[in-house]
C-alpha cells in the first residue's frame, strides 16, 4: 500500500526528528513503566510501611503521567512542521485529505508500535534496577520482583491514549495543511505567537493556588491528598506559564516603545519570542524535573539530618513497654530477668499511666479535638502530678485548675489552656524524660500534666500505662 | 480547441468580514490546447490567486472556470485532488521537492500515487531525463544539487504525467539569468511538442519565450499581446513597454 510506504519512508528519512521523538517516548514509557511496576507490585503492599511507598509511588505516578503527556504533545509539534511540508506536496501531486489522513494515522501508529516495544523492553531492565535499589533501600527480602504484567497494560494503555490524542492532534492540524501554502510560499515564516493574557494569568494562578496549599496544609493523614493536588497543580501552572506566559511577558515588553527599541532589547526580545514558542514546554519540564530533584534532595537530607532526632523522640529510652492493662509488674521483671540473663545493668525504670492520645490541633489557647483524624496533626495525654514528680524528680504542686503543658516543639507559651470547655492555669515545661512518639505516628505529641487523676480525666477519659 | 476558459472570475478575501478584499474583479481569458501564455503584473495584482484558482487549490467566488471540459466550481475535495493528479503539472519558484526522496524518485511520484506499471514510468522517466538535461543527477537527493537543477527535476515531476496545462508561478524567481535560459528553453521545446503551459512570472525575459503575455492590474485582464512572427528582442521591448503602460497607468499608450 503506497500510504504505508510514504509514512515508513517519512519516518526513516526524517530519523533525525524521528529518532529523538522515539528516544524521548521511550524513555517516557520506561519511566512510567517503573512507576506503574511499583505500584502494582503485590510483595508491597505487604511489608512494613508499604502503604507509605506506594501512596508517595502515586503522587509520583501522576506527576509523570502529567509530564509524559504534555511533553509527547511537545515532541510532536516538531515532527509537524517537516510533516506538513511533505503532507502539503503530496496534496498538490494529487492525494486526497483523505489519503493524507491515512498516511498521518499509520505513520502515529508506526510510532506507537515502536515505541511500546522499545518501551516495555527499556521499562522491564529500567525497573530491574529501581527494584534492585528499592530492596537494598528497604533491606526487606521478603519483597519478590514479579513480571510485571498489570503494569505492562496499563503503561500500554497510557500510551495507546496518547497517542490517540496525538492522532486526533495530527488529524486536526491535518486541515490546515494547504497546497496552497506552498503556492504561497509563507511555509518559511512561522506565525508570530498570540498573546494571551487570560491563559497566563491562569496560568500563574493555578501555579499560586498549587503553592499555597503545599504552603498552607498542615503536616496530617489527609496532607498526602492536598499534596497530590498540589503537584498536579503546579504541574499543570507551570507549563502553561512557560508556554504561554512568558510569550504574554514578551509580547507585554514589545508593546512598550521605551524599551523595546534598544539595540540589545530588540534583538534579545524579539528572538526570544520565536524561541519560547518552541521551548516553552522543554523549560517547563526541565523545571519541573529539577524542582522535584530538589524536592527529593530536601527530603532525603532533612530524612538523613533527622534520622536521630527522630529515634530520640520515638525511643527516648532504651526500652518501653506499653499496656493497657496492669502487668507493669510482670514486664519488669521479664526486663530484669533479661538483663541478667545478657549481662546487662538496668538502669532507672520509670513508670507513669497516662490517658490515650487525642488527635487535634492547637488554636491560640484553645485545644480542638478532631473526631476526622486525617485533620489533627497532635496528639494529646495527660499524666498525673505525681508520676511526672516521680520520673523527673521534682517536686511540683499544682492546684486542680493549674496544669503542666509540654510540646515537643516548645510552641505553646499560652498563660491558659482551654481543653473540653474547661479552663486551666497552664505553665509550659521544657524537658520530659518519658516525652515519646510511642505510636510513631506522624502525630505531634503532646503532654498534660494535671495536679490528679480526676482531673487528667476531665480532660481526657481514657487509661493507659507507658513505662 | 480551448482548454481552459474562465468567464468573469472573481476572489474575494476574507469574505466573511469587513474588510474583505477583492483581489480578482473580473477576469475573463480563454487558453488553447498548445498555447503558452505568461502572465505579468505587478506584486499583489493578484496573479498567485489566479493560478491557484486555476490549480484547484483555491475557490472563485464568482464566475465560471472550465478546464477540460470541468466546472471547476463542481468539483468535490476529493475529486479536485484526483483531476489536479490526472490533469495538472505545477512548478514553484522555491520547486517544492520533497528532501526524503532521491530525484528520480520525486519525478516519479506522481505516477507512482497514479499506480502507473514500472516499465511505463521508466520509459517516461527516460526521455524526459535526457531531454531535461538531468540524467547524471537522478539518484542524487534534492539537497545534493543546486537550483537550477532542482527547478528542473520540478519540471520533470510536473511534466511526466503529460499534464493538459502546465501551471508555473514564477518558476525562474529563483534562478540565475543562465538557468533561467535553460529551463525556458526547456518550456519551449515541450510547448512545440504540444504541451500547454500557463505561466506567471515578474521577467520580461521569460515572458518573451510565450506565445502570449497577459497583463493583470486591479484585479482585471489589462492588457494582453501576442507575440506573432515577431523575433524575441522586439518581442521583449513590447512587453517592457506594456510593463511600463501598467505602472504608468498610460491607457493610450496601450492603444498604439
Ligand atoms: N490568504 C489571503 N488572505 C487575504 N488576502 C490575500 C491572501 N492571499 C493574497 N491576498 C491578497 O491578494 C492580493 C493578490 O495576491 P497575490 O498573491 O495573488 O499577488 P501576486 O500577484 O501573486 O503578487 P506577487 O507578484 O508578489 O507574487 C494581494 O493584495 C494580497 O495581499
Ligand atoms: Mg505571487
Amino acid at each position: 500500500m503506497i500510504h504505508i510506504r510514504l509514512a515508513w519512508h517519512g519516518i526513516i528519512h526524517h530519523r533525525q526528528q524521528f529518532g529523538p521523538f522515539l528516544l524521548a517516548s521511550t524513555v517516557l514509557m520506561a519511566v512510567n513503566f517503573t512507576f506503574f511496576a511499583v505500584l502494582n507490585n503485590t510483595g508491597l503492599k505487604t511489608i512494613e510501611m508499604g502503604e507509605a511507598i506506594r501512596s508517595v509511588t502515586t503522587i509520583g505516578t501522576v506527576f509523570t503521567i502529567i509530564l509524559s503527556a504534555i511533553f509527547m504533545l511537545y515532541a510532536n509539534n516538531f515532527l509537524n512542521k517537516q510533516r506538513n511540508q511533505d503532507l502539503s506536496i503530496y496534496s498538490m501531486l494529487g492525494l486526497r485529505l483523505h489519503d493524507l489522513r491515512f498516511i498521518v494515522i499509520i505513520e502515529q501508529m508506526i510510532l506507537w508500535l515502536l515505541t511500546i516495544v522499545m518501551g516495555i523492553i527499556a521499562g522491564t531492565t529500567f525497573f530491574r534496577l529501581s527494584f534492585l535499589l528499592l530492596k537494598h533501600l528497604l533491606g526487606s527480602n521478603t519483597l519478590v520482583e514479579q513480571l510485571p504484567v498489570r503494569a505492562i497494560v496499563s503503561c500500554c494503555i497510557l500510551f495507546s491514549v496518547i497517542f490517540c490524542c496525538l492522532i486526533i492532534y495530527n488529524i486536526y492540524q491535518l486541515y490546515q495543511v494547504k497546497p496552497i501554502q506552498l503556492m504561497r510560499q509563507s511555509q518559511a515564516t512561522e506565525k508570530a505567537p498570540k498573546n494571551r493574557w487570560l491563559m497566563s494569568w491562569f496560568g500563574l494562578a493555578l501555579l499560586g493556588t498549587g503553592y499555597a496549599i503545599s504552603v498552607m496544609t498542615k503536616p496530617n493523614l489527609s496532607a498526602i491528598l492536598q499534596f497530590m493536588l498540589a503537584v498536579v497543580l503546579v504541574t499543570v501552572g507551570t507549563y502553561i506559564l512557560f508556554i504561554m506566559g512568558s510569550i504574554t511577558l514578551l509580547k507585554y515588553l514589545k508593546s512598550r516603545p521605551h524599551f523595546y527599541y534598544r539595540p540589545n532589547h530588540f534583538i534579545a526580545v524579539s528572538g526570544m519570542l520565536f524561541r519560547m514558542k518552541q521551548n516553552g514546554a522543554s523549560l517547563a519540564s526541565i523545571c519541573l524535573l529539577c524542582a522535584s530533584i530538589l524536592v527529593t534532595m530536601v527530603a532525603s537530607v532533612s530524612l538523613f539530618v533527622g534520622e536521630g532526632q527522630l529515634i530520640k523522640q520515638w525511643n527516648p529510652l532504651d526500652i518501653m513497654t506499653l499496656s493497657q492493662s496492669d502487668t507493669l509488674l510482670q514486664h519488669e521483671q521479664q526486663i530484669v530477668h533479661l538483663g541478667r540473663q545478657h549481662d546487662i545493668k538496668i538502669g532507672n525504670i520509670y513508670q507513669a499511666s497516662m490517658t490515650t492520645p487525642i488527635i487535634g490541633d492547637f488554636s491560640g489557647n484553645q485545644y480542638i479535638s478532631h473526631t476526622n483524624i486525617s485533620k489533627g496533626v497532635s496528639q494529646l495525654s495527660t499524666m498525673t502530678l505525681a508520676d511526672y514528680n516521680q520520673i523527673q524528680g521534682t517536686k511540683l504542686k499544682l492546684k486542680d485548675d493549674e496544669v503542666l503543658v509540654y510540646t515537643q516543639a516548645d510552641d505553646f507559651h499560652q498563660q491558659t489552656l482551654k481543653i473540653n470547655g474547661h479552663t486551666y492555669h497552664s505553665q509550659t515545661i521544657a524537658h520530659f524524660k518519658l516525652a515519646a512518639n510511642y505510636g510513631h505516628s506522624i502525630f505531634k505529641p503532646i503532654f498534660i500534666i494535671t495536679a490528679n487523676q480526676q482531673v487528667a480525666q476531665t480532660i481526657n477519659p481514657q487509661k493507659m500505662v507507658a513505662r | 480547441m480551448t482548454i481552459l476558459s474562465l468567464q468573469h472570475i472573481q476572489k474575494q478575501y476574507d469574505i466573511s468580514q469587513q474588510n474583505g478584499f477583492l483581489a480578482l474583479r473580473d477576469v475573463s481569458f480563454n487558453v488553447d490546447e498548445g498555447e503558452y501564455v505568461a502572465i505579468m503584473g505587478e506584486s499583489g495584482a493578484g496573479k498567485t490567486t489566479l493560478l491557484n484558482i486555476i490549480a484547484t487549490l483555491d475557490n472563485a467566488t464568482g464566475g465560471e472556470i472550465i478546464l477540460n471540459n470541468q466546472n471547476l466550481k463542481q468539483l468535490s475535495e476529493k475529486h479536485a485532488a484526483q483531476f489536479r493528479r490526472e490533469h495538472l503539472g505545477f512548478v514553484f519558484q522555491n520547486f517544492n521537492l520533497l528532501d526524503t526522496f532521491n530525484n528520480e524518485e520525486n519525478i516519479l511520484l506522481p505516477l507512482v500515487l497514479d499506480k502507473k506499471s514500472v516499465p511505463d514510468m521508466k520509459m517516461r522517466l527516460a526521455t524526459l531525463a535526457k531531454q531535461l538535461e538531468i540524467e547524471g543527477i537522478l539518484k542524487r537527493f534534492p539537497y545534493e544539487i543546486s537550483g537550477g537543477q532542482k527547478q528542473r527535476i520540478a519540471a520533470a515531476r510536473a511534466l511526466i504525467t503529460q499534464p493538459d496545462l502546465l501551471l508555473a508561478d514564477e518558476p525562474t524567481g529563483a534562478l540565475d539569468s543562465h538557468n533561467t535560459e535553460r529551463l525556458l528553453t526547456i518550456f519551449e521545446s515541450v510547448n512545440q511538442q504540444g504541451q500547454t503551459i500557463l505561466m506567471v512570472t515578474h521577467s520580461a525575459k521569460a515572458a518573451s519565450h510565450a506565445k502570449r503575455t497577459l497583463f493583470i492590474k486591479d484585479g482585471k485582464i489589462f492588457h494582453e499581446i501576442y507575440r506573432g512572427d515577431q523575433s524575441r528582442t522586439a518581442y521583449m521591448s513590447k512587453i517592457n513597454a506594456s510593463l511600463e503602460a501598467l505602472s504608468n497607468d498610460d491607457e493610450e499608450m496601450m492603444q498604439s
